[in-house]
């Protein structure tokens, strides 16, 4: 392990290394500041200039994006009460009202330092938990990696936005595109409809940016010409909190972490739902719950950990199973398969560098977001001030060189923009997104461990449930779905109750 | 004021038919690739049992409409023109970037992009129309090293 830790500082303290770690960084906080730019479409528009670099750096400045735009999207949350991202949202609810009481710097400090020990803490537990799962993964066969699988996807569905039985839709018709094209154990073409542009299948990156990127795009350019919400500005000298402060938010740090790490392990959770948990569980453990709202430090404090926290423990389940926690992790293992690079079991002890390169360059990385939010915090809340005349047709133009230089194929661009209007359109008929690409990605190689499953056992479907593990894995989907329908079922009755008294 | 909208009210009902039409379509379509046998597992069956989902999941939405949880669906009416403005702004970059090459793609693309929103800042758009071509020629054939053309 010291080998490879060595190896790691090797790969990330090299030049380039740290290049692309700054670019990296810099990139995510641009994009998390800018509402607007999706963290997923902007991971796969890059994904495609990373194929010209050794997988680890390719993979260190994806990462860096990913993490970088968690901490850019809550200064936005904050100055504007926009979400940057949407991992931040939750983050407008307090920290927007800090900002209105003259107190935006100390809300910046806190989320930067609280995004910081969520990263750090999270990088440590992907270093300790990765080998422990890897070796126990090496032991599965593929009805285990089916049983996985089907989780990730039951998870996602089931803290999705818009209830299950659309989620599940989405999921299934994320699976359907992604069996588009020639099947590789009978070599039938599948739902392509002729079109030989199809045959390789459905490109994800032109999916990718058409569904996540593009329909925010569109839904801003039809608003009617209003004024964007101010921007508060704010000094580096207001930044510094006071000691009651600090000891308000330390036990949510820590609170946000356990929580970020917990929900960042479980495939198909994600950072999402690790920051809006952790809300739930700072305003129950607090003293004055109907505080919340009103600018409690402890609503900032505890999401932004959590948040960053489980973005780092999401790398768990991707690197050392191969199975995606989230969608955003979806493109980072995509860009891992099209490096050649085959995440699982045995990545950890085949690619050390990569490994603890990336873990080490996580650790670099936050530092110098460290330096990017504190004291150049001036220079982002002036990114915030580009007209929207300037931005929209500049992402649109990156999204379409991005989505055509991958394979020089206009048709691509086609299906990026019908997939923009589907995207646009989801949301107008509330039909989540995530679950979509989640199963896109999963699908074929759920087809595969499905087929083989079957094929190892000779045909006899008691083989999905032969081992114990894959009992107690859908044992523990089947508890995640019904705590979820318990809890919306709890949320309605609420809400009715309040619409009734 | 409110801006104009469409608004249809039955939302559920109308997404949760077109969800099940995709699977039925999908299903049919599936059974037709063959199932094979429980052991050679052929093309159709996974599509099938996915689309057979699909199919379920699609019924079950529309039957929230029927027990009154429907949620009616709004879309502006900014966002026709704002639609045909992306759609139209992609594909003329499409279509022009291997005949024409990347900078006139670029410059056309931002002109749609532009006349898509609800109110256009001609000094703006002229400004980007010359600077965003060059910027992208630089940064992605350039920079980059990516397989674009400056010219057709």
């Amino acid at each position: 392990m010291l080998d490879g830790l060595l190896q790691g500082v090797e790969v990330a303290l090299s030049w380039q290394g740290l290049l692309m770690c700054a670019i990296g960084v810099t990139l995510g906080t641009i994009i998390g500041v800018l509402p607007g730019i999706g963290v997923l479409a902007s991971v796969s528009l890059l994904m495609p200039i990373t194929f010209g670099y050794p997988p680890a750096i390719g993979l260190i400045m994806l990462s860096g994006v990913f993490y970088g735009a968690a901490y850019g999207g809550s200064t936005t949350s904050i100055l504007m009460n926009l979400p940057g991202t949407a991992n931040t949202a939750v983050t407008c609810l307090d920290g927007h009202p800090m900002a209105q009481q003259g107190r935006a710097g100390v809300a910046l400090f806190i989320t930067t330092i609280a995004s910081f020990i969520g990263s750090i803490g999270g990088a440590i537990v992907l270093a300790v938990l990765s080998m422990p799962l890897a070796n126990l993964a090496r032991n599965f066969g593929s009805q285990e990696y089916l049983a996985v699988m089907v989780l990730g996807l039951m998870a996602a569905a089931a803290f999705a936005t818009y209830g299950l039985a659309r989620a599940m839709a989405m999921t299934a018709l994320g699976i359907l595109i992604g069996l588009i094209g020639i099947d590789l154990n009978t070599g039938l073409e599948r739902y392509t409809f002729g079109m030989p542009s199809l045959f390789d299948g459905v490109p994800i990156v032109a999916i990718a940016i058409g569904l996540f990127g593009l329909p925010e795009v569109l839904a801003n350019l039809s608003r009617r010409g209003e004024a964007p919400p101010p921007v508060i500005s704010v000094t580096l000298r207001e930044m510094l909190p006071t000691r009651e402060d600090m000891r308000r938010s330390t036990p949510s740090m820590v609170r946000g972490g356990l929580v970020g790490c917990l929900f960042g392990i479980l495939p198909g959770a994600g950072s999402l739902l690790a920051s809006f948990m952790s809300y739930a569980v700072e305003r129950n453990s607090s003293k004055t719950p109907e505080k919340f709202g009103t600018g409690m430090i402890e609503g900032i404090a505890g999401p932004e950990t959590a948040n960053n926290a489980a973005i780092q423990t999401a790398f768990i389940p991707t690197l050392s199973l191969g199975v995606p926690g989230d969608s955003t992790m979806a493109i980072v293992l995509v860009a891992l398969i099209y490096h050649g690079i085959d995440p699982g079991p045995n990545f950890v002890t085949q690619h050390p560098d990569i490994f603890w390169g990336l873990i080490v360059s996580f650790l670099i990385g936050n530092l110098m977001l460290l330096v990017l939010n504190l004291p150049f915090i001036g220079l982002w809340v002036k990114m915030l001030r580009i007209p929207n005349s300037i931005l929209y047709p500049a992402i649109v133009v990156f999204s379409c060189i991005g989505v055509y230089s991958v394979r020089l194929m206009p048709s691509d661009l086609y299906l990026m923009a019908g997939c923009a209007v589907l995207g646009y359109l989801m949301r107008s008929f509330r039909l989540d997104a995530p679950p979509l690409l989640l199963g896109f990605v999963l699908g074929p190689m759920m087809e595969e461990h499905f087929r083989r499953t079957l094929l190892i056992s000779r045909g006899d479907p008691a083989a999905f449930l032969s081992t114990g593990l894959t009992w107690g894995i859908y044992l523990l989907m089947i508890a995640m779905v019904g705590w979820s329908l318990w809890r919306n079922a709890l949320t309605r009755r609420r809400v009715k109750a309040q619409a009734a008294g | 004021m409110s801006e104009p909208k469409f608004e249809i009210f039955q939302g559920s009902l109308v997404i949760g038919g077109v969800l099940s039409l995709i699977g039925a379509g999908a299903l049919w379509t599936g059974l037709g690739y063959g199932m094979g046998s429980m052991m050679r597992v052929g093309a159709g069956a996974f599509p099938v049992v996915v689309s057979g989902l699909m199919l379920t999941c699609g019924l079950a939405v529309m039957a929230e409409s029927l027990w009154g949880r429907g949620r009616a669906a709004v879309i502006p009416l900014g966002a026709l023109r704002a639609g045909l403005g992306l759609v139209a702004a992609i594909a003329t970059f499409a279509l022009t970037i291997q005949s024409l090459g990347l900078l006139a793609a670029v410059a056309l693309c931002v002109f749609f992009v532009s006349l898509a929103g609800q109110s256009v800042n001609w000094r703006h758009t002229l400004a980007l129309m010359v600077v965003l071509p060059l910027a992208s020629w630089l940064i992605f054939a350039l920079g980059l090293g990516q397989q674009l053309h400056a010219f057709g």
